[in-house]
C-alpha cells in the first residue's frame, strides 16, 4: 500500500499546525515535512508528538530563497544537519544552476516568472527533485500552468518531480489524488502522477533520515551490524 | 457497434459542508474554466447524488477523470465563502461507492 507525503506545509502558529496536521491525518498522508516559522520552530518535538498522535510522522523542512549563489552556500553550510528537507526557490538561473547540482538540496522549485527559461541545457545539470506547489497553482492558474507544463515536459521523465500543498491552512491543503491530479493531467501516466506524492518524497525523506542518523558514513556507506538496526533498501543509499 | 462509455463515480465531501448542488456546479465551472466548454461536454461530469451533510457523488467519463478530479482541487470558494472539495474516493460502480460511503463518512468526520 502506498505512503503519501506532503512535501511541504506550513507551521506558523502552534493551534493552527496541530489543526493542519489533523487534517493530513484526515486525508490519508502518513509523513508530513513542515516549514516551521516564527516561536515554531522551537517547539518542533512538541509538534512531532501532537503528529505522531495524530498518525502522522512529522519532518522539518527548510525553504531558501537566495538571491545568489554565494547566499546559497552560506545558507547551506550554516544549516547542514538541522534540516530533514531543504528546498531551494530558484528566482535566478545562478541560483538554479548551484542548487541543481548540490547534493545537500533536496528540491527545487522554479517559480512561475523565474526570468530564466528551462531548456535541454539546463535540465542536463539538474539532479535534484523539482517540487511544485499546489498553492501557487491556486493563487495564480495559468502562469503556475505554463512553468509546470514546461518542467513536466523538459524534465518530467530525466529528473523526480514532487507535488506538494505548500499551505498554512487547512482549508488550502489537497488530498494525495488531488494533488497526484496536477501531474496526471499534464501528462504523466496515472501510477508516475501518484509517485509524485508517494514514492519520490519517501525515498528524500528516508535517505535524509539515514544521513542525519549516527549509522552513516558517507555516500553508500552505512553502519551494519546491531540488532535492533533495520535494513537499509539499496535505492535510497 | 458503438461502444459503451466508461465511467468513473467520485465520492466528494465538501468542507464545510455546502449544499451538493452548489458542489457540482462550482465543479462544473472550475472544469470549464480549465478545459474550456468543447472538455465539459465531453465529460459528462454530472452530480449523481448530494447528501445534506455535504458529501456529493458525481459521475464522468473515464477519460476525464483527472481532469474532474483537478477540477474539484482548484476550487477554493463557493458562494462567496472559503471551501475545499476533497475527493475521497472513486469507483466503477455507484454500488461501490455506496459501499465506500458509510466508513469514509465515519472516518472523515
Amino acid at each position: 500500500m502506498r505512503r503519501y507525503v506532503d512535501f511541504w506545509v506550513i507551521g506558523e502558529e502552534r493551534e493552527r499546525a496541530v489543526e493542519l496536521l489533523r487534517a493530513l491525518a484526515r486525508l490519508g498522508y502518513s509523513d508530513a515535512v513542515m516549514e516551521l516559522k516564527g516561536d515554531l520552530a522551537w517547539s518542533f518535538e512538541e509538534l512531532r508528538d501532537a503528529a505522531a498522535e495524530a498518525g502522522v510522522r512529522l519532518h522539518r523542512k527548510l525553504v531558501l530563497k537566495p538571491n545568489s549563489r554565494k547566499e546559497l552556500l552560506q545558507e547551506l553550510r550554516r544549516s547542514r544537519g538541522k534540516f530533514e528537507v531543504i528546498t531551494v526557490i530558484c528566482e535566478n538561473l545562478e541560483v538554479a544552476l548551484v542548487a541543481a547540482r548540490d547534493s545537500r538540496v533536496d528540491s527545487l522549485i522554479i517559480p512561475p516568472k523565474s526570468g530564466f527559461r528551462i531548456d535541454k541545457g539546463v535540465a542536463s545539470t539538474i539532479r535534484n527533485c523539482v517540487e511544485l506547489p499546489f498553492s501557487w497553482y491556486l493563487a495564480n492558474r495559468q502562469s503556475f500552468l505554463e512553468a509546470a507544463l514546461r518542467i513536466i515536459q523538459i524534465l518530467g521523465r530525466r529528473v523526480g518531480v514532487i507535488v506538494s500543498s505548500a499551505s498554512s491552512s487547512a482549508l488550502l491543503l489537497r488530498g494525495p489524488i488531488e494533488l497526484a491530479s496536477l501531474p496526471w493531467v499534464l501528462g504523466y501516466p496515472q501510477e508516475m502522477a501518484l509517485d509524485t506524492v508517494s514514492k519520490i518524497p519517501s525515498q528524500i525523506i528516508e535517505r535524509n533520515l539515514l544521513k542525519l542518523s549516527n549509522r552513516y558514513v558517507c555516500r553508500g556507506v552505512v553502519k551494519i551490524g546491531e540488532e535492533d538496526e533495520e535494513e537499509v533498501p539499496a535505492d535510497i543509499l | 457497434m458503438a461502444r459503451r462509455m466508461k465511467k468513473r463515480y467520485l465520492l466528494i465531501f465538501s468542507e464545510p459542508i455546502h449544499n451538493p448542488e452548489k458542489v457540482a456546479e462550482a465543479i462544473r465551472s472550475s472544469y470549464r474554466i480549465l478545459f474550456g466548454e468543447l472538455g465539459l461536454a465531453s465529460s459528462g461530469l454530472k452530480l449523481i447524488r448530494g447528501y445534506e451533510d455535504g458529501v456529493a457523488i458525481l459521475r464522468c467519463a473515464l477519460d476525464s477523470l483527472p481532469r474532474a478530479i483537478l477540477a474539484a482541487a482548484t476550487v477554493t470558494e463557493i458562494d462567496g465563502s472559503g471551501a475545499a472539495l476533497r475527493v475521497v474516493a472513486v469507483s466503477g460502480t455507484i454500488r461501490g461507492i455506496m459501499r465506500k460511503l458509510p466508513r469514509l463518512r465515519s472516518g472523515y468526520t
